[in-house]
């Protein structure tokens, strides 16, 4: 079943887990579970691919620099719980963390940060289903890249939830920056140069 | 002569010929939203069902707020709104004050810049608006601009400040905020409410 993208949990009953996970095809698709459905994405274009490819290069860097923690891109599972079993573009942890969660198949638990590179196709889900599923689990950072407005709204925890995203845009010329990643500026306009 | 298309891009459009309002009242009364923006025609497909439910009860809530408090005049799309000879848009919503409405209000059109507008988006206008057309109001020294997300029910307000609009208030439904604005002080429109199916 293919999971819908509205607010309210789907009541039809049979949720599917991890086991059902990886018997799903290997078509070159993102397939994810989130609370038992599935959900599934098509493949990315250019300018996604362009953004993740610099958006991690920016953040290796800075790993290798310091040392300090460990950073993935899609297609990499990162297994929730055996219901909520997700494919993010781009997520980090730190090497404490890491000891903890990381396996040699999948992420087994939370990651610090997660990124998504939106499209009109995917944010809703983005913004609703995932963000939710992000806030629950417990990420501390939950970046959403719009690659159509040149903008990342940046979901930060506040105890059990996210505060409400700041909003950064390329226009403006602002800068992204972190805790997670002391020292690090990641220019928009960088991000965003194709 | 042949119509040119706009751009959603960020630049402006370097082919040459700027369109005006006397090209536009010629477009073809197709039942499409034609619109001129910096003399480069733009066209709009028919909005979708909750596209006009949200419009239709934004539509109520205000007017009826308006006609215990009558500070101003309300009108709907399609109503042509002139910000220059090659600037003219149909914003789904627009409000004039009525000090304003006698200045820039005739039986075609508004000849200037009503206080406030008001686009629904969608997912094909959705750059549209949050470039061209807010660089457009921003520039044409609109008040406050309301861009209506309907797939995330969320509602951006951009408001003026001096020469330009500050980053857009972003409010949420999921969020429980309520929208006030000076410009019509006293209202307060519940999110759940604008966004109710």
């Amino acid at each position: 079943m293919s999971g819908l993208d509205g607010a309210l949990p789907n009541p039809r009953g049979v949720k599917l887990t991890y086991d059902d996970f990886v018997l799903f095809p290997d078509d070159g698709l993102r397939h994810e579970l989130i609370d038992g459905e599935h959900y599934v994405t098509p493949s990315p274009n250019t300018k996604h691919q362009k953004i993740v490819v610099t958006l991690a290069a920016r953040i290796f860097n800075w790993v290798e620099e310091h040392n300090a923690g460990k950073i993935f891109v899609a297609p990499f599972d990162v297994v929730f719980t055996k219901f909520d079993v997700v494919e993010p573009d781009v997520v980090y942890m730190s090497n404490e963390r890491a000891a903890e969660v990381l396996t040699d198949a999948n992420i087994q638990g939370v990651p610090e940060l997660v990124v998504e590179i939106g499209s009109p196709s995917t944010r809703k889900r983005d913004e609703t289903v995932k963000r939710a599923l992000y806030e629950r689990a417990g990420v501390s950072e939950y970046w959403v890249i719009d690659p159509e407005l040149d903008v990342v709204r940046v979901y930060r925890r506040e105890a059990e939830r996210f505060a409400r995203p700041v909003e950064l845009s390329t226009e403006a010329g602002d800068v992204l920056t972190t805790t997670l990643l002391p020292g690090l500026a990641l220019q928009l306009v960088d991000i965003f140069r194709l």
